[in-house]
């Protein structure tokens, strides 16, 4: 046991995270543990006794999933549930959704129990549902307000004294941001543009209530304004659905939506990980760690045959600074091919994209735990509307990014700086927001309520934090020629 | 321009008359010298918004444009062509003529004379307005009227439902048509009736009205407010007032910035990153709800909120002879903090916990970020136990260290300050103090941080300390000496002052009175100067990661113990030594490994 971990953290890039020492440290006695706390001594455990436990269970757990070893893993989620609870304090809500997630996981290694469980599964694509959640993480965050205010700033001066301005949306899902603008482009000194929105959404209904909003909107102001609806996945988009026609001022914007095309890019390296688990004496576990990469991997070359840019050795994507990712690349070269005036990029700042689900678990803890925390800032614990931001979206990228692995992992939220420098090869420059846009950002901040988060300028880029964890960055980007 | 000015002048007499036409006295005469014979595109109607941009520009007059003054009289004129059979007033003869037509009547249209008509401009007869001046004669007789109504006459027509009044019936007229329909208002509660005038404004009320833009009419699913949430954790005292919110108004109102930045600046200084002062802060709260909860008198705290600088100096003065040396021994733990009294406050707090880590691992180098962070998630849950003894040093002793009474004494002497740094937060009836999450993944990081220092050399020979064994000793406070280093971490959160010094006895889970123990005439009479310190020290190790109970119990049990002014020499000696710890200690973390300072034992 010790050994494994051991080598563990000698290939992780996190072995210096002290959170992991704080897992490997209480690694040497988890049957100790299980057998010298009954439930009911949990109970009376204080809050914040309560909160370290679940940290160290979490952690606990997660090495055990990682490892496969079924029994072990069980015990601990056996403890998790029974400390952990959706309407709890920050921290038991926190690991309520980390224990889904590796339990998640862990099913995952016995696909047949896995798909018979999910056999039954209703397959709604609840769209109201979908959008009210979204709905309200606009509201309960100022992060998409912020992001919307930066990018409509470097939107506008961008596009200062264009007569033609088409903006493409490539996450059309909220018309407040272009209502924003259509009234800002209105009032500039030069008057209104010719301006086409172009909004890419997987959902028609709402881009329909989207071209809805704007198009009335753009009546009453008497703008000459046109929505162009492109119903489809980002992932498959045709630029050319995006209609950019020659002599206008192209803008694009993207919300949240880049990372999703770094999924399947890792195909190899998941393999890597488990030739590295066979070294691993787990024995009996091996077999299923296995069948699980081999069953994903099929699946995820399938999706995956046309992308070669993946690294041939796996293990690089952890030792190289920025790991090859033929989708990204592919795509960012296809948009600088339109060479838009300006590319306004919103992501998540953390580095949810490690290799081993150690890595990528300590960090969303982090994440999730000051997102988790704004949310008891604001909302009253037994808000159904906090559980549904908590469950459908947080619970869900948590999900995705414990559980799921290859094709399947989509939200791979990475830092601000390698984002930086993938746009930087793809040809785009960076357009430092203007002190302007910045200082209106943070009077949003201040003037709205929104205590405890900050925005901290990182090399002309904004990057939203919580308290000083840094949760969103907005950056802007030009054609360089 | 002499000619100009001339010509203006003869307009002047015609002006007396009254009945005169629009013939002009002198006509072309008049019109001003040289200027470039560009083309003269007629003046747009007065007040037309969308061509505003023209209406005021100095324009030089044509050559050959007739320049012509007429009375106010003649301005004012409605109908002045009247029909003498029927007595039907016209605005304009060419239309008397077509009626006189229907009468039968000679009538006479003009003619459109082959010749170019000679262009007029007209002036406005009131001599202060800019119009007055030939040089900005107005293009067309109906827009001089206009102007001349709507500049210099009275406002007759009033608008029934916002009771705007216009001298134009025209302008009345547009106006009801839209008055009411459109309203622009922005979030700061002003109220809009025309768009241009809202831009205005949201270019000064930006940011809010950058969201109220975003929200304009009604984004159907958006209920009124744009930030329910928001709203709700400022307004109210329901349980939405959160902790972190609190913090941000930690500080008497009236310094709002200062004092929180102090508190970020200090939470830095001390050698912790500053990502992590946040937390500390997060944690603070917690403390304010302990507080809350057992003070029912509490509210009178807020009176002396404003005091708190001034009230904590003066506690300090009563408690302790020499501030002076006081200040240096601060200095001893970190040398980053220089800051002036009015922050000491702060400075105690942050130091002292500082100080519990590093003496419990007695590793200075081992007091990273995040030890010194998690030293300061302890502090700030004891700034209420600071409090009642800082009461107990001021002489207040016997009140101020029963617990019922702990914020009386405290209110008395030293600190409104404390209590009400967290005033705002205090609203939230969640019973329980709560730390947040990201606190507690940084404490469990820190606790990490420790361990792998510890297991630098010794590799897993110590994994005895692990998160389980602290839960365990929650509950049973007992202590193997080898289950080194989180407990040692975890007594030195609850006991700063005094871990891993010659009162090892002191384990908060099993004696509430430890402290107390191990005291001796010499230390205390060695330490007097730092009484302030020692007291709240010790204060702070009284209840690190406990509940307010526990801490209560403890001071009861110390008031059972006598005197406070002993116990407070013997605290502020354990704060000494681990100040000289930290002093001595400063090499690699393996000199002085924790565990083998701590002689915790049950």
């Amino acid at each position: 046991m010790v050994a494994m971990f051991q080598e563990d953290n000698g290939t992780s890039s996190v072995a210096s995270s002290p959170l992991q020492v704080f897992s490997t440290m209480s690694l040497n006695r988890p049957t100790l543990l299980a057998s010298s706390s009954p439930f009911h001594c949990l109970k009376d455990l204080k809050p914040e006794e309560r909160g370290l436990y679940l940290i160290h269970l979490l952690l606990t757990c997660a090495n055990h999933v990682a490892s496969g070893s079924l029994q072990n893993a069980n015990a601990a989620l056996e403890q998790l549930s029974h400390l952990a609870a959706p309407d709890g304090d920050t921290m038991q809500r926190i690991a309520a959704y980390f224990t889904e997630a590796l339990a998640n996981r862990i099913l995952k290694s016995w696909p047949g129990l896995y798909k018979a469980l999910n056999a039954t599964q209703i397959r709604t694509n609840n769209v109201s549902e979908e959008i009210h959640v979204r709905r309200l993480f606009f509201e309960m965050f100022p992060i998409l307000k912020v992001s919307y205010l930066l990018t409509n700033r470097a939107i506008l001066e961008a596009m200062e004294g264009e007569k033609m301005v088409h903006v493409v949306d490539l996450d059309a899902s909220e018309p407040a941001q272009w209502l924003a603008l259509i009234q800002a482009f209105n009032s500039r000194p030069e008057g209104p543009p010719h301006l086409r929105i172009t909004g890419v959404h997987h959902q028609k209904e709402v881009l329909e209530q989207m071209a809805h909003r704007l198009i009335e909107e753009a009546e009453k102001l008497d703008i000459p304004f046109q929505f162009n609806p492109v119903v489809g996945r980002l992932d498959c988009l045709n630029v050319e659905l995006l209609r950019v026609k020659t002599g206008e001022a192209l803008a694009v914007s993207s919300v949240l939506q880049l990372h999703t095309f770094l999924a399947s890019d890792d195909d190899l390296m998941r393999k890597n990980c488990a030739l590295r688990f066979q070294n691993n004496p787990s024995g009996v576990d091996l077999q299923r760690v296995l069948m699980m990469s081999h069953g994903s991997a099929a699946e995820a070359h399938e999706n995956d045959m046309s992308n070669n840019g993946y690294s041939p050795s796996g293990d690089s994507a952890s030792s190289l600074p920025l790991p090859s990712s033929g989708r990204t690349d592919g795509f960012l070269n296809a948009i600088w091919g339109l060479s838009p005036k300006v590319m306004v990029v919103t992501e998540q700042d953390s580095d949810h994209n490690g290799s081993t689900l150690m890595e990528r678990l300590l960090e969303s803890l982090y994440t999730y735990a000051a997102l988790f925390d704004c949310l008891e800032t604001k909302v009253p614990r037994t808000s159904q509307d906090r559980i549904k931001v908590e469950k459908m979206l947080f619970g869900e990228e948590i999900k995705n990014i414990i559980a799921c692995e290859g094709f399947e992992r989509r939200e791979r939220h990475e830092k601000l700086e390698k984002w930086s420098q993938r746009i930087d090869l793809a040809g785009f420059g960076n357009v430092p927001l203007s002190y302007y846009a910045m200082l209106q950002a943070r009077r949003l901040l201040q003037g709205c309520g929104f205590d405890g988060y900050r925005i901290k300028e990182e090399s002309g880029c904004a990057v939203i934090c919580w308290q000083d964890r840094p949760l969103y960055s907005v950056s802007a980007w030009r054609c360089r020629k | 321009m002499a000619a100009s000015s001339s010509s203006a002048a003869s307009f002047f007499g015609v002006r007396q008359d009254d009945q005169s036409h629009l013939l002009p006295p002198n006509s072309s005469a008049a019109a001003p010298p040289p200027p470039p014979p560009h083309h003269q595109t007629p003046l747009p109607p007065l007040e037309a918004p969308p061509q505003k941009k023209k209406r005021n520009q100095p324009r030089t007059p044509n050559s050959d444009a007739e320049v012509i003054a007429l009375s106010p009289k003649t301005l004012m004129a409605t109908n002045r062509f009247i029909c003498e059979v029927c007595n039907k007033g016209f605005q304009r003869e060419q239309n008397l003529q077509l009626h006189r037509r229907g009468h039968n009547l000679p009538w006479k249209l003009k003619q459109k004379s082959t010749k170019e008509v000679k262009r007029k401009v007209y002036l406005c007869p009131e001599p202060s307005c800019v119009h007055h001046d030939p040089s900005r004669a107005l293009g067309d007789l109906t827009g001089i009227k206009k102007h001349y109504y709507r500049k210099h006459g009275e406002k007759k027509w009033k608008c029934d439902k916002c009771s705007k009044r216009y001298a134009v019936q025209s302008d009345w007229k547009a106006h009801s048509k839209t008055c009411g329909t459109k309203e622009y208002r922005c979030d700061c509660g002003t109220l809009f009736s025309r768009r241009d005038s809202f831009i205005t404004h949201r270019a000064f009320c930006d940011a809010l009205a950058q969201e109220s833009a975003r929200h304009p009419t009604s984004l159907t699913s958006l209920p009124s407010h744009h930030f329910p949430y928001g709203q709700n954790t400022n307004n109210s005292n329901n349980n939405t007032s959160s902790m972190i919110l609190g913090l941000s108004h930690m500080g008497a109102p009236q310094n709002h910035d200062h004092q929180s930045g102090d508190v970020l600046r200090l939470g830095s200084g001390g050698g912790g990153a500053a990502s992590r002062s946040s937390s500390d802060l997060i944690a603070a709260n917690a403390s304010g709800y302990f507080m809350q909860e057992q003070s029912p008198s509490f509210h009178d705290q807020q009176d002396h909120h404003h005091h708190h600088q001034q009230g904590f100096l003066a506690a300090n003065n009563n408690i302790k002879p020499s501030p002076m040396s006081f200040q240096q021994n601060l200095m001893q733990f970190s040398h980053d903090n220089h800051n002036s009294a009015s922050s000491n406050l702060f400075n105690l707090s942050f130091l002292s916990g500082n100080n519990g880590v590093t003496s419990a691992t007695s590793n200075p180098n081992a007091a990273n970020a995040a030890a010194v962070s998690s030293g300061n998630l302890m502090i700030s849950n004891h700034f209420d136990g600071e409090n009642a003894v800082g009461g107990g040093g001021g002489g207040e002793g016997s009140t101020g260290l029963f617990p019922n009474n702990l914020m009386s004494s405290a209110d008395r002497i030293s600190s409104g300050s404390v209590p009400s740094l967290f005033s705002s937060s205090m609203q939230n009836p969640n019973s329980a103090p709560h730390m947040s999450a990201t606190a507690l993944l940084q404490k469990a990081a820190q606790m990490g941080s420790t361990s792998s220092n510890n297991n630098n050399g010794s590799n897993n020979n110590n994994n005895n300390n692990n998160a389980s064994s602290i839960l365990r000793s929650f509950g049973s406070g007992i202590y193997g000496e080898n289950e080194s280093n989180l407990q040692d971490l975890m007594n030195s959160f609850s006991n700063p002052g005094a871990t891993g010094n010659v009162n090892g006895v002191d384990s908060p889970f099993g004696s509430y009175g430890g402290v107390n123990k191990g005291l001796s005439a010499d230390k205390q009479s060695m330490t007097r100067d730092f009484l302030g310190v020692g007291q709240i020290v010790r204060s702070m190790s009284g209840s690190g990661g406990f509940q307010q109970q526990q801490q209560q119990q403890q001071q009861q049990q110390q008031q059972q113990h006598g005197n406070s002014r002993e116990r407070v020499g013997s605290s502020s000696d354990s704060a000494d030594r681990s100040s000289m710890n930290v002093n001595t200690g400063g090499g690699p973390a393996s000199t002085s490994p924790p565990y083998g300072i701590h002689h915790a034992s049950f």
